[in-house]
């Protein structure tokens, strides 16, 4: 049992090596084009791990991320060309406040199970699409526009290069992963699992099921809007139906499952494969004609569900164990 | 007005009713959640679309047509895709689903562009007055046309082998394959008919709705919405969510603001499901 337990999990040595990978990447490939795809890997990298921690390890199968998304990118976008808040402390200020979101609007809807929760998490995701789209203090469909200013850490702006916003969105992606690896072997992360695996008998243990489910989805929130405060820095510009888009809500979760829900390489691998696919056909693809690169795509995930429901990880599962056990 | 606003919901609320039978007929044989749902109602819209303007056929009169090509899609897409997911976990059926939809979505807008596209006089036009109340004959022409092959649908699950044979694998899957029913081709089946539900539905909506890709997430989302509404395994949950959200939308839309009918809509809805998490006519837990 301690044996197939080991298994399971990621090595260490390959995050590590991943990690120093990671951190010389932008010095070896100068390539733009290749270094944007690089920071949206991270960024998604980084939602898919937050969908992880309440999908893959609470079991609250959500379709609706681009909720907190959206209103991460909305809230540190307000803070900023309203009150003049610098973009770091509203990029802080936007995660508790989409955490906060996330905890009080997900106290019914975790009541919910299964299916019921997931089309709640859409039904929820739209009407926030919907609300922003008509809500004229935020611009209603027209969106915030923020203000070019000089560049430096402290601005979080960045003109001449794309190395800093690398950089940024890396720590981001390595916190969350950290959160969930000490989550993976903490008494919090033991308490998810049983309640994905079975939530009366969780109860019946005495694990208080909805705190414990209200905090994963805080702490999923809270990442997920994070990385919609950097979407905001980095195209300096919000807009209803690009940060409410469903698509990511999609992708989001796609990137989890492909790389397999529950473990802690699972978002990384998914981000690394699926991400890359996807920005370099619509790099081939984009010019000759709308829609021709996202039909690919949509045919590479229905691909995906069909030949690796486990996800890849669940691939490297089957190798590791069979090169393993085999005399 | 009010009773204006109330006959337009209920009018709209039977296509409604129409598509969320489709989505609730295939959750039953195979417990698939079919979130491209929205997307085969799309395609029959633009069916019907070219159909009216290749062989100048109305829309109204092409809704058989549809229901065929939208049958055989439907059998189709089973063996293709899925068959092969039905079996697996939770989130790549889900998914699989997804990406179904956003494949169709997207090849809509790379055949035929984002575009709005409208038929010009559908053979019934015009309004018919009683009292105050105007009802668009459009509008009742679709109603009726969905009533009938909801109808027709239900009396083919009622009274026919296939029908029982359907009941069946919904009531209990193991006791039907032992009773020596074919799971596989009764699936395959369901599956057509669900999307050819959802197919006879978008050529009537055909008649007076804007034609355009993603529309299929609009009505994907209701469907969705009024089968979760009436509660997952109940067709008879399945048209009261319809009907009720045809009503808010026709009732929010007019009273409250037109742009925020939708949200309304999915806000209600999680508002009845919070008080009852299996929709309106569930049985049993979540």
């Amino acid at each position: 049992m301690m044996e197939l337990v080991r298994h399971r999990r990621f090595p260490t040595f390959i995050l590590l090596f991943g990690l120093f990978i990671a951190l010389v990447f932008p010095w070896v490939v100068r390539d733009r084009f290749a270094q944007n795809t690089a920071i949206f890997v991270l960024m998604y990298g980084l939602m898919a791990q937050a969908w992880n921690i309440m999908g893959g390890y609470t079991g609250l199968i959500s379709v609706g991320q681009v909720a907190y998304f959206g209103i991460g990118a909305y809230t540190s976008a307000f803070l900023y060309t309203h009150f003049g808040i610098n973009p770091w402390i509203a990029l802080l200020i936007g995660g508790l406040i989409t955490a906060l979101f996330g905890v009080i609007a997900g106290y019914p809807v975790s009541k919910l199970r299964g299916r019921y929760f997931s089309i709640a998490t859409i039904a929820m995701a739209e009407v926030m699409r919907i609300s922003f789209s008509n809500w004229e203090y935020v611009g209603a469909a027209r969106g915030i526009q923020l203000p070019i200013e000089k560049e430096s850490l402290l601005t979080f702006q960045f003109h001449s290069s794309r190395l800093p916003y690398y950089y940024i969105i890396l720590f981001l992606f390595i916190v969350v992963n950290l959160v969930v690896y000490v989550l993976e072997r903490s008494r919090t992360g033991f308490y998810f699992r049983a309640i994905r695996d079975n939530e009366e008998a969780a109860a019946g243990l005495g694990i208080n099921r909805s705190f414990y489910k209200l905090l994963s989805i805080g702490i999923s929130a809270f990442f997920t809007a994070l990385a919609g405060s950097f979407l905001t820095q980095f195209s300096l510009y919000v807009e209803p139906d690009y940060v409410f888009a469903s698509s990511i809500s999609i992708t989001v979760a796609m990137v989890a499952v492909l790389g397999g829900i529950g473990s802690l390489g699972g978002p990384i691998l998914g981000a690394l494969v699926l991400i890359p696919l996807s920005e370099y056909t619509r790099a081939w693809l984009g010019k000759q004609g709308q829609g021709l690169d996202l039909m690919l795509y949509g045919a590479l995930i229905i691909v995906f569900c069909i030949l690796e429901p486990k996800g890849l990880m669940g691939l490297w599962k089957r190798i590791s164990t069979k090169k393993r056990t085999s005399p | 007005m009010f009773i204006q606003l109330v006959v337009s919901g209920l009018l709209l609320g039977c296509i409604y009713s129409l598509i969320s039978m489709g989505l609730s007929l295939i959750w039953g044989v195979m417990g698939i959640v079919n979130f491209a749902h929205g997307a085969f109602v799309m395609l029959a819209m633009y069916a019907a679309y070219y159909g009216d303007q290749l062989l100048r056929i109305d829309p109204l009169l092409f809704t058989p047509v549809a229901i065929l090509l939208l049958f055989f899609l439907g059998v189709l897409v089973y063996q293709i895709i899925i068959q092969y997911v039905v079996d697996g976990p939770y989130v790549s059926r889900l998914l699989a689903t997804f990406g179904l939809g956003f494949f169709l979505i997207n090849m809509a807008q790379f055949l035929w562009s984002p575009n709005f596209r409208t038929i010009k006089e559908s053979m019934v036009h015009g309004v018919w007055k009683i009292g105050s109340v105007m009802i668009e004959l459009p509008k009742l022409a679709s109603s009726l046309g969905s009533i009938l092959v909801a109808a027709l649908v239900f009396l083919f699950i009622r009274k026919t082998r296939t029908g029982q044979a359907i009941q069946a694998i919904s009531a209990d899957k193991m006791g039907a394959a032992l009773m020596g029913i074919n799971l596989k081709r009764i699936a395959a089946f369901s599956f057509g008919l669900g999307i050819a539900c959802a197919g006879a539905a978008g050529s009537l909506l055909a008649t007076f709705y804007y034609i355009f890709p993603d529309v299929a997430s609009l009505f994907g989302l209701i469907a969705l919405v009024a089968v979760a509404l009436g509660g997952f395994g109940s067709v008879e949950g399945a048209f009261l969510g319809a009907l009720i959200l045809g009503l808010v939308e026709t009732l929010g839309g007019y009273y409250v603001d037109p742009n925020w009918k939708y949200a309304l809509m999915f806000l209600i809805y999680l508002g009845i499901v919070l008080i009852r998490p299996q929709g309106l006519l569930g049985r049993g837990k979540v």
